[in-house]
């Protein structure tokens, strides 16, 4: 019994020294570490606002907004701080944004993707994409920012975190309006619609009768099988239970979650004929080429690869492409190879451009079909003869 | 071998004779996760030394208060309390190594090198022996943490002195393609063991 009392005096008193030591030295560092993250942001602002006076801090939601003001007390721009979910975590981050709702710059404060891979994210090269896009633009994967291959995941969380920090920023800072759906003045019928998800666009098919949403089915989309349940059905089902699109998103599949919603938006303003121009724009079908309009002959097509420009030689018998061969490009062989003779044969094999990219080196890949489409199509313009050697 | 001078001893044994990770294969989860560059593997060597240090120095003090039942637990305390000292030093000073060491700095704590050179040295010998005792275990941990971050920096991002791009000496021309798998945990194993045979072959040749 003595013995028990003696150890826990000694361990108690161990704890009470050591404690002592940690709360001098916390007072001690606390002001210097305080100090120094807001040196660093303020160095940030500078660079993004340059000769601003003053802020004033919001907290909503999606994160803090400082709403940044020049010596004449005019709004500058809004500084906001976000995060968005990584491959490995959460990434912190702040986005510049100018009064008029353009991108300023993009600063990583911290993460833990992976080192060597996700990191990229820290590159310029990636983050100066963002700069000067507005939140008009679709600020989507593969469409107006490029990701770096290998590093998708991470990539594609920080373009979505940037997309709808942006939106934020506009809706709440900035008036932008959002157009109201009305759900009550869509006719009868149904429709279809799309929109960003979290890997790729998720297409809806919403129903409506009587003003009312009777039934939300999602038909096409990339995310990953094991998070989008967490959103399909759930989401859906809020959205018909509260006739609204003011559901909640957080879910495990967050950005899933908008694209549902955002899907089933864009599928009612088209009921209503509010948003049939914007749809035709970003998708650029290359025309088809129709393949027996080609006459037999060897010909040879250039197009942008990864890093490099690809040259290809095409040979085409009977209306048929008989062999794709790559005869020139400097794109880096370890990824190349992934795309290389596969895409070739699949051309050869499936007698249309129509292959899947979706490669270890997609945009390698593409550079490849491109090129073919333009040793054919240079043969077509050429109106026969070709270019034989 | 009769040695000559006790405290000389004691300062080099952890060197290179009995260094704690190319000898006794101790700490290795800070070593294979902190060594991706140069600056940080120097940064967490300095940063267990003066934990070694202080932690070696303590216990030597206090070795004949510290009731033997509860050794383990007062040892983990003190250790602990220099390691939170040590991590808000870096936050206050160094804040680019704190980002980069990450969760490293909190596990020092349970680093087994330093638990270890505790319970076996400084809880049984006099303060000086058990001090020199820690820098030379410290200094040992920090050569090993310098070598392998050398090897992974050079093969995996091509640099010396990195990753801030100002200090970072590229050592190869703008078309090296860094080998990722030396950046990366998986390739820290291979690195080490690549060089825990070389140094066992000069281990070997020269009798140490």
């Amino acid at each position: 019994m003595r013995d028990i009392i003696r150890l826990s005096i000694t361990l108690t008193l161990v704890g009470i020294v050591s404690a002592a030591v940690l709360t001098a030295f916390y007072n001690l560092t606390e002001p210097i570490i305080i100090a120094r993250q807001e040196e660093d942001y303020r160095r940030a602002l500078e660079q993004f606002f340059p000769g601003f006076d003053t802020f004033d801090t919001e907290t909503l939601d999606e994160g803090d907004f400082d709403l940044i003001y020049d010596d004449d007390g005019d709004l500058m721009g809004i500084m906001a701080t976000a995060i968005a979910m990584g491959y490995d975590g959460e990434i912190r981050f702040n986005l510049a944004v100018s009064d008029e709702g353009e991108i300023k710059g993009l600063r990583i404060v911290s993460h833990t993707e992976t080192p060597g891979i996700g990191d990229v994210i820290e590159r310029d090269s990636f983050k100066e994409q963002f700069v000067g896009k507005s939140f008009e633009d679709p600020i989507t994967a593969g469409q107006d920012v490029d990701i770096i291959t290998g590093a998708t995941v991470s990539c594609v969380a920080m373009i979505n975190g940037v997309r709808q920090t942006i939106g934020v920023v506009a809706q709440n800072f900035l008036g932008v309006e959002v157009e109201e759906v009305d759900i009550a003045s869509v006719p009868d019928g149904v429709y279809q619609g799309s929109a960003q998800g979290f890997m790729g666009p998720i297409e809806v098919e919403v129903e409506v009768s009587g003003g009312e949403i009777i039934s939300i089915e999602v038909i096409d989309h990339e995310e990953t099988p094991t998070y989008f349940i967490e959103a399909y059905p759930l989401i859906p089902e809020q959205i018909k239970e509260q006739q609204s699109f003011d559901v909640d998103t957080s879910t495990g599949a967050t950005a899933s979650a908008q694209g549902i919603v955002d899907a089933v938006q864009n599928a009612l303003l088209k009921a209503l004929g509010v948003e049939d121009d914007v749809e035709e724009a970003p998708e650029e079908e290359p025309g088809e080429i129709d393949l027996s309009a080609v006459p037999d002959g060897t010909y040879q097509g250039s197009a942008d690869g990864f890093k490099s420009t690809i040259v290809v030689e095409v040979v085409v018998e009977g209306g048929a492409i008989l062999s794709v061969e790559v005869l020139e490009h400097d794109d880096t062989p370890e990824y190349f190879r992934d795309a290389n003779p596969l895409i070739p044969d699949q051309i050869v094999e499936e007698q249309n451009l129509d292959v899947d990219t979706q490669t270890g080196a997609t945009r390698s890949a593409e550079g490849i079909v491109n090129a073919v489409r333009d040793a054919l199509s240079g043969a077509l313009d050429n109106g026969g003869g070709g270019d034989d050697s | 071998m009769q040695p000559k001078n006790v405290y000389l001893q004691d300062l080099t044994r952890g060197l290179v004779k009995e260094n704690p990770v190319f000898v006794s294969l101790l700490g290795m989860c800070p070593l294979l996760g902190v060594t991706g560059y140069l600056f940080y593997g120097f940064g967490m060597g300095m940063a267990t030394t003066i934990v070694m240090i202080g932690g070696s120095f303590i216990v030597a003090l206090l070795r004949n208060l510290i009731p033997p039942q509860v050794r383990i637990p007062i040892f983990i305390i003190i250790i602990a309390t220099f390691v939170t000292v040590i991590e808000m030093a870096l936050q206050a000073y160094q804040p680019a190594l704190y980002e980069a060491l990450g969760v490293f700095v909190p596990l020092i704590v349970c680093n087994c090198l330093i638990l270890g050179r505790l319970e076996a040295f400084s809880s049984k010998k006099p303060v000086i022996r058990s001090t020199l005792d820690g820098v030379s275990a410290g200094i040992g941990f920090t050569i090993a943490l310098v070598l392998l971050a050398l090897v992974r920096e050079v093969f995996g991002h091509g640099t010396i002195l990195g990753p801030d791009p100002e200090g970072a000496i590229q050592l190869f021309g703008p078309n090296f393609e860094a080998m990722t798998l030396f950046a990366i945990p998986a390739g820290a194993f291979i690195a080490l063991g690549l060089l825990l045979a070389v140094v066992n072959l000069l281990m070997k040749r020269f009798n140490i």
